[in-house]
Order: structure tokens, then sequence, then C-alpha cells
């Protein structure tokens, strides 16, 4: 429910650095979280610098939307001045990841025709664009909260469920990348503990993938040097700490193989060597 | 009355099935932690409605949604939504009544099957606590209002079952503006059905599951979950036109 992309929308929508407006500054911030015995307290303020979409809220011809996703998604609807939010603690829970976000919904049909924010590409056809009512008009930054971020270093994490569906599972979570097993014979732990590198191998190329999938660009590629490291999930925050600490500036889809390569230390050489080792051990 | 949470790591735990079947369930091992919560009171109700005559399996997920939703669902999410906290309850305080209702459960995998089954969209538990939260927070004017919301999710449970895989849909207005434009459009029989002239979908496609779909799919370019009820029913309309017409 938090919308992250800016592209593939048929009408121009507001958001930081959109191709869409001239200018395009939506920011949000959540200054204080606190609680009391029912409540979560959100307290907040946001700055949008487009005055056609500050005037569709101010007269009431937008809404303004909070939402806030953990566990779930809570979403309400909220003035535009508004600077605060209670939200009671039997239907929001805070221990995962937390992030919210504000969104600008039409309220009936938006014209175009008479603001001159839009970039010149919209100057012969602004006056045809109807926007529908309930319909996205803008979206702002996402602000985290960390919960219980309890993992800082540890990136694998193994485990065994029986009730897995294969044989080895490679699951992404928000904190950690975690290798399951059927059955913990696949693990191969009496063995050299490089034999599991391929797994390990999986792992990373899962959530290196999905790394360019959160933060990419259409183009399937990733500019580490453009990333700002406060807006990513843990586990990707993990990532990015991992590629910089090994001078990796970009990642791509096609790259996935030269950038594991890059940031382990011949992850594929130690395997093949524990292979030939187990091959000659002798019983 | 405390409930004793189960430790991290309690799915892999090589003794704990042993240990609930032969009735050895004990505080001091390590399956447990050193945390509980308090709750005033604990219920019984129907935890699994996957077998059965329908009528059964209706009066059973009723009857758990309504005791939920009296008892469990005004409690912190951190904990009715924590599938962790349903496992341990059942773990700790239900073995009698669990072991009765469900004898199958002598047999590992269905304990796994039945009692420690993951909690998600395809855990019982799972849908009736939402179902219940939005019941509750809908705030329907009557008992008897609340009886017949609960009727027909269970009428329409393939439906809800697919709502509540989609995040973006998971909220009481979204799912009682949905249940109101079915009873109102009719669209029970016809949302259960499955689309036979459509190879490319697959063998098992219905159509509220493609309802669904396509309203998830335009999200968020229609903003279908913050929508009034009339304009929520055009999108409906829109999205089963895409695959329906009436002969």
């Amino acid at each position: 429910m938090i919308y992250k992309k800016g592209a593939s929308f048929p009408h121009p929508v507001y958001y930081e650095n959109t191709s869409s407006y001239q200018e395009g500054f939506f920011e949000f911030d959540v200054l204080n979280l606190s609680e009391d015995k029912n409540y979560y307290i959100f307290t907040f303020e946001y700055e949008i610098q487009s005055k056609f979409i500050m005037d569709l809220l101010r007269n009431e011809q937008a809404y303004l939307n909070i939402i806030i996703q953990s566990n779930d998604n809570f979403f309400s609807r909220i003035n535009y001045n508004e600077t605060m939010i209670k939200i009671p603690k039997n239907r929001l829970s805070l221990n995962k990841k937390t992030e919210v976000q504000l969104q600008i919904q039409s309220k009936q049909e938006v014209y175009f025709s008479e603001t001159q924010e839009l970039t010149t590409f919209y100057n012969e056809f602004k006056k045809d664009i109807v926007v529908p009512k309930n319909s996205l008009l803008g979206f702002s930054n996402t602000v985290r909260y960390d919960g219980k971020g309890n993992k800082p270093l540890l990136l694998f994490e193994y485990e065994t469920d029986p009730e897995l569906k294969s044989e080895f599972k490679v699951d992404l979570r928000p904190e950690t990348i975690v290798l399951v097993f059927k059955d913990e014979k696949y693990r191969m732990k009496e063995f050299n503990k490089n034999l599991s590198n391929m797994y390990v191998y999986a792992g990373l190329s899962q959530s290196l993938i999905q790394f360019i999938n959160n933060y990419g660009k259409d183009e399937e590629y990733v500019d580490l040097e453009s990333l700002s490291s406060s807006n990513l999930d843990v586990l990707d925050q993990k990532l990015f700490e991992l590629l910089e600490s090994k001078n990796v500036d970009h990642i791509s889809l096609e790259e996935i193989d030269e950038i594991i390569y890059k940031i382990t230390d011949n992850i594929v050489g130690k395997y093949v060597e524990a292979v030939r080792e187990v091959n000659n051990y002798e019983y | 009355m405390n409930i004793r949470l189960l430790a991290d790591g309690y799915m892999k735990s090589n003794h704990l099935f042993e240990d609930f079947k032969n009735n050895n369930i004990n505080l001091e091992e390590p399956y447990f932690s050193d945390e509980y919560v308090s709750l005033a009171k604990v219920p019984d109700f129907p935890i699994y409605m996957g077998k059965g005559k329908e009528r059964y399996k209706k009066e059973e997920f009723i009857k758990a949604v309504k005791v939920i939703r009296t008892h469990y669902i005004e409690t912190p999410r951190d904990i009715h939504l924590n599938g962790k906290f349903w496992h341990s309850l059942l773990i700790t305080s239900k073995r009698d009544y669990l072991i009765e209702k469900y004898p199958q459960i002598e047999s590992e995998k269905e304990f796994y099957n039945i009692i420690l089954k993951k909690f998600d969209w395809e855990n019982y538990i799972y849908k009736c606590v939402l179902a219940a939260e939005y019941i509750a927070d809908a705030e329907l004017s009557s008992t008897n209002e609340e009886e017949k919301y609960i009727n027909l999710i269970y009428d329409n449970l393939d439906v809800f079952n697919y709502i509540i895989k989609y995040e973006i849909f998971r909220n009481a207005k979204f799912l009682i503006n949905l249940l109101d434009i079915i009873e109102e459009e009719n669209y029970s029989s016809i949302f259960k059905k499955r689309i036979r002239d459509r190879s490319d979908l697959g063998s098992d496609e219905r159509y509220g599951r493609r309802v669904i779909f396509e309203l998830n799919k335009n999200y968020p370019v229609i903003l279908s979950p913050f929508m009034e009820k009339d304009d929520l029913k055009e999108q409906v309309k829109l999205a089963l036109s895409l695959y329906y017409n009436e002969e």
C-alpha cells in the first residue's frame, strides 16, 4: 500500500523529483512516536511546494491519507493541516519494520488546464487531461520506524521447516536472509562449512535481485551513490553496507554474479575445494 | 490468565509434538520463553474448519468469529495478530479441548497442519481474527447485523481468502463495501464460479478472484481500498466485465 515507484501513471503524479512537474517536493517527517496505554501517537509534519496540489487540498478537492504499513496496513484520511494521529494498539502493531507515508487522493475530477507547474512536455495536451476521482495525485517519501531491530550484523540465518514444499528455500525477511531447509541433513553441517556456499550464493542472488527491484529504476540498475541509506529496509541496509565496503558503486540484474564475486571471498572456489576435500576423505 | 509464550524457534523443536501428544508439556522446557501475556478470558473456539459438511463448517466459522470478536480482538495486535501467541495459547491451555475436537492431531502431520499451522491467510484462526476485527471496526448497528456479515463472509469465503492475501485490501471498509456490493448485485454465485473460457488463466480461476486481482493490479492508479461503496461498485463491475458476460 505504500507506494515507492514513480512511473506508469496515465496522469501527472506529484512526488519528490517527479518528471511530470517542473519541481517536485513532497517531504514528510514523523517527528515523534509515543504511546499511552491504548494508543500509538504519531506526530508529524509535511511540506508540499506545489501550490496547485495545496490548493486542491485546501479546497477539499483532494484528500490527504496517511498510510502505516507494519504487520498490516492501516490508513486514515486526515485533514491537510493535521499534525497528529492516534491509532489504537488493538489495530496496529509496531514490532516489525514499520513504514509511514502520505498520499493524496482526488476527491473529484481534477483538471490541469490552469496550472503552470507541469513540465513543458504537457503543454499541448494538459487541457485534455482529466484525472478521475479516487486517483492517486501524489505521494510523499516513506518514513521508517525501526521497531525492535536487534540483529544488526547478522546477514544469514538458518532454519529447518519440515513443512517446506521444496528441499531448500531462500526466505528474505526484513532483517536477514534466512536459508530454510526441509531437513537438517541438507545443511551438511557435519562437513566443511563451505559446502553451504551454494545456499549462500542463492540467498545473495535473490536478495540482490530484490534490492534492485526495490530501488532500481526501470533499467534494472541501481546507482549506489545516489541511494540514501536512511530510507532502506534493514536487510537492504546491510547489503548496501556490504556493497559499499567492497567498493561496488552500482548493481544491475545483468551483473549479479560479478557482484557476488566482488563481495564474497571466492565463494565458488571455496565450495569446489570443499567438495574435492570430501571426495578425497578416506573413511 | 497468564499465557506463557513459546520461545523463538519453537517450530523446529523436536520435542514439542511428542510432549504435547504425551501430555508432558512443561513450561521449563527450552521451547518456552520467559515471556507471558495476560488475558482476562480465553474461551475455547473452533480453530480448524477444513473438514466436514458445509453446514457444520459454517457453524464452526461463525462460532469462532463471535468468540474471537468478543474476547480476543481488543488486545494489542502484537498479541492477536501474532502466530506465536495463538500457538502458545493452544499448546499451554487448550490441549483437552483440541484433542477431543480434532483427534487427528495425534498424527504429527496433522498436529502441524492444525495446531501449529503457519499464521497467514491459510490459517483458520488468522482468517477468523481478521473477520472479527473487520466486523468490529464496521461499527454495525446490532449483533444481528454482525451475524449477517459473518454469514456473508463465510458465504463468500473464496473471495474473502483472496482479499486477505492482498495487503492493500486488508481493511474493514473495503471488505464491508465489497460484501455489500456482492449482496446488492447478487454476485455471490457468479464470484464462486470457475472461469471456463479462458485457458490462459489456468484450470482453477474464479470470477471473484479475478475481480480482486484486477482491483489490485490497478492500485494505485485507482485507489480502490479508499473508495466509497458506489465508486467501488463501478470498479467491481468493470473488473468483472473483463471476464464475465451475461448470456
